[in-house]
């Protein structure tokens, strides 16, 4: 299968990414072959479609025309009402209410459908396009209907609305200010998510009027609420701090309700239901693995400044390798002054067993000098941790074996010193370790997949990588497994 | 005893319908939507909103049939309606969904098609079906099953998936070599431009 053909299938699914229309537009445009080449595959998908012998909407139609039937006929104006349009005072006032009309429908236009936004804040930079011009803005500049805003991949920005709706755009979002005409509902606002993440805060909207964000795969529907919303070519993602939200498939126009703690997706291999959100407080460092983290990995942990982990050289293509710039202070900060720590990892091992241990994350700087370190030893996930009571480190063995499969990897330790490890919710170790996290090495980075300073790579692949200053207990843990690994909302 | 609809011309239909029996509309929804589906699906849009589309353009002619002129031809009429629908559709898809302009060009130029030829009375339409007849008896037994199910039954690649013994993604690939195949042989058979 040619390279055209498979965009053609992704054109035709509507899965095609921002970047692969352009690469379809331009193999189209460069080459007649092509152009005709796509051509025909479209003629094929019509001729294929017209083949239907079981399409029927005889039913769904009637329904519809039934109702529009029974639906009262508004009734014709009095026949009055002809004779006063000839009297020379309707003859001045209807061309001039109709003028007074053209003029607030044409600045109700101009200023967005409903309402407009204006950025109130941008940190980085910030691109808006509008009406076929880019200019970089910061904050006070009024946004208009159609406009497009793209923050940079290390720039974010902050929307607000007449009403103190605000709306945050995360590094690397971009937003296009577009009515959504495909819902019954009327909206008071309107905002397509067409890629990367928001947080909104929205205040109370007008009855039956409610603020409509669509993506490529859903509609959120927002009648005031905090929430946040994330898409990617393969899926669009919700998550509900305060209230409620709506959230409806586009595909098929199926709607889920999303409560305050609960999170929902839309996506191929997603069911439409309302799932607790994971835990939130208290984390310091969160790594998802996005498509466009082959780079820099982001920590959307939204904590504190971010710790973005840059890729290293790695021996192996199974070998991850994502180590930060600077010393990891938020971390060493965090777990010393709370004497807890969480640390955690959705993973699936290349090999069975494994050896150094290989690092999956480590706070260490070779074996003598360790704050901490989740790693794989031989057939079994170890948890080095160095407190005033160890010599160099002490060590949590898991009693499960490692195996291929995607695996929610946790260690909890308590200010008391309780030390926990987890395997898919099920705790498969425990030990005291006792002290206090004063004696941790004050220079050391953070690395996932191998060690910073030595060669100890760990083979397989991440999903999520999660570091709390705080003990996640046995229910908490467990909300966080059922959230599988692919539903971080939250920055 | 009342005849049945099916007996009835569509202007008798119609008359029935202004005359205040609304279920006869049924009659003109069953006997038309094939029609209108074919113009519809020249937008090569999704499965579920295609029957939206053409539900809309139901419910838009029953709302215009009091201008509909008994004895004008209600088929051209109603595909005129279809036909200006899949436009206004097409201009907000295109400039909301973000799609290539090549596929948008495409699409108009095939709309106009459908316009010039009214689809099933053309000699080069019917020797483009019989060719892809023919060329779907070539593709190997997968494809041919995956291709049956997607397109005759209106089965999702995941119940697909289901029915085979393969996975989702599999299926999508069975698909699309059978769309690549059928281009080819469709190609060498001279009914593609």
């Amino acid at each position: 299968m040619s390279r055209l053909e498979e965009l053609v299938q992704k054109e035709l699914e509507g899965r095609l990414s921002r970047s692969e229309v352009r690469e379809l537009q331009s193999l189209v445009d460069a080459d007649p072959e092509a152009a005709t080449h796509f051509r025909q595959l479209l003629d094929v998908e019509v001729e294929l479609r017209n083949l239907d012998q079981h399409f029927d909407v005889a039913d769904a139609t009637m329904d519809r025309v039934i109702k529009l039937a029974r639906k009262p006929k508004k009734k014709p104006a009095p026949a009055i009402l002809d004779t006063l349009v000839d009297r020379w005072f309707y003859r001045i006032a209807i061309p001039a209410g109709v003028a007074a009309g053209l003029v607030i429908s044409f600045v109700l236009w101009q200023d967005g459908w409903f309402e407009s936004a204006d950025f109130v804040g941008v940190e980085g930079s910030v691109k808006v396009l509008s009406q076929g011009e880019s200019e970089w803005v910061s904050q006070g500049v009024k946004l208009r209907p159609y406009d497009r805003v793209l923050a940079s991949p290390d720039s974010t920005g902050e929307l607000r609305y007449r009403d103190d709706t605000q709306v945050r755009l995360d590094r690397g979002t971009e937003v296009v200010f577009e009515p959504s005409f495909e819902l019954d509902e009327t909206p008071s606002k309107s905002l397509q998510l067409v890629a990367g993440r928001i947080e909104a805060e929205v205040a109370e909207q007008p009855p039956a009027k409610p603020f409509i964000l669509q993506t490529q795969h859903a509609y959120a529907i927002v009648r005031g609420t905090r929430f946040s919303l994330a898409t990617d070519e393969v899926q669009t993602r919700l998550e509900v701090t305060e209230g409620q939200v709506d959230l409806r498939r586009a595909s098929d126009g199926a709607t889920v309700e999303v409560r305050a703690g609960m999170f929902a997706v839309v996506g191929p291999d997603s069911d439409l239901s309302a799932k607790p959100s994971r835990i939130k407080s208290d984390l310091i460092a969160l790594y998802t693995f996005e498509k466009g983290d082959e780079k820099v990995l982001r920590d959307r942990s939204g904590s504190d400044e971010p710790l973005d982990l840059q890729a290293a050289r790695t021996s192996k293509p199974s070998a991850p390798n994502f180590q930060s710039d600077s010393v990891a202070t938020k971390i060493l900060n965090g777990c010393q002054e709370s004497r807890a720590i969480t640390v955690e990892a959705w993973i699936r091992p290349e090999k069975k067993s494994q050896s150094g241990p290989a690092r999956i994350v480590a706070f260490s700087k070779g074996s003598a000098s360790t704050n901490f370190l989740l790693g794989q030893d031989g057939d079994r996930f170890i948890f080095r941790l160095c407190t005033t009571e160890t010599k160099t480190y002490e060590v949590l063995k898991s009693s499960a074996r490692a195996s291929l499969r995607l695996t929610h990897l946790v260690f909890t330790r308590t200010p008391d010193g309780e030390a926990k490890i987890y395997i898919n919710g099920r705790m498969v170790g425990q030990s005291r370790i006792r002290g206090y996290f004063t004696n941790w090495h004050p220079d050391l980075k953070l690395g996932l997949g191998n060690d910073p300073s030595v060669n100890r790579s760990w083979q397989g692949q991440f999903r999520l990588a999660a570091i709390y200053s705080k003990a996640l207990s046995k229910s908490e843990v467990q909300r966080n497994f059922a959230s599988g690994p692919d539903q971080v909302v939250t920055r | 005893m009342k005849p049945d609809a099916a007996d009835f011309s569509t202007d008798e239909i119609i008359a029935e319908i202004r005359r205040g029996d609304v279920e006869a509309y049924r009659q003109i929804v069953v006997r038309y939507q094939g029609e209108v589906l074919k113009i519809v699906n020249a937008m090569l849009i999704d499965y579920s909103a295609r029957e939206d589309v053409v539900q809309q353009v139901f419910v838009r002619a029953f709302q215009a049939l009091d201008q509909y002129e008994i004895g004008r031809g209600f088929g051209k009429w109603l595909k005129a309606i279809a036909r200006n629908m899949v436009r206004e559709e097409l201009r907000k898809r295109y400039r909301y969904k973000g799609r290539i302009e090549a596929y948008a060009k495409s699409v108009i130029e095939r709309l106009d098609g459908v316009d010039a030829n009214e689809i099933g009375k053309n000699e080069e339409i019917w020797m483009r079906r019989q060719a892809l007849s023919d060329c779907m008896g070539g593709l190997e037994e997968h494809s041919a099953e995956a291709v049956k199910l997607h397109y005759l039954e209106r089965k999702k690649t995941e119940e697909i998936a289901g029915l085979i013994g393969k996975s989702a993604g599999a299926v999508r690939t069975l698909l699309y070599r059978a769309r690549g195949q059928l281009r080819q042989c469709m190609e060498s058979k001279g009914v593609l431009a």
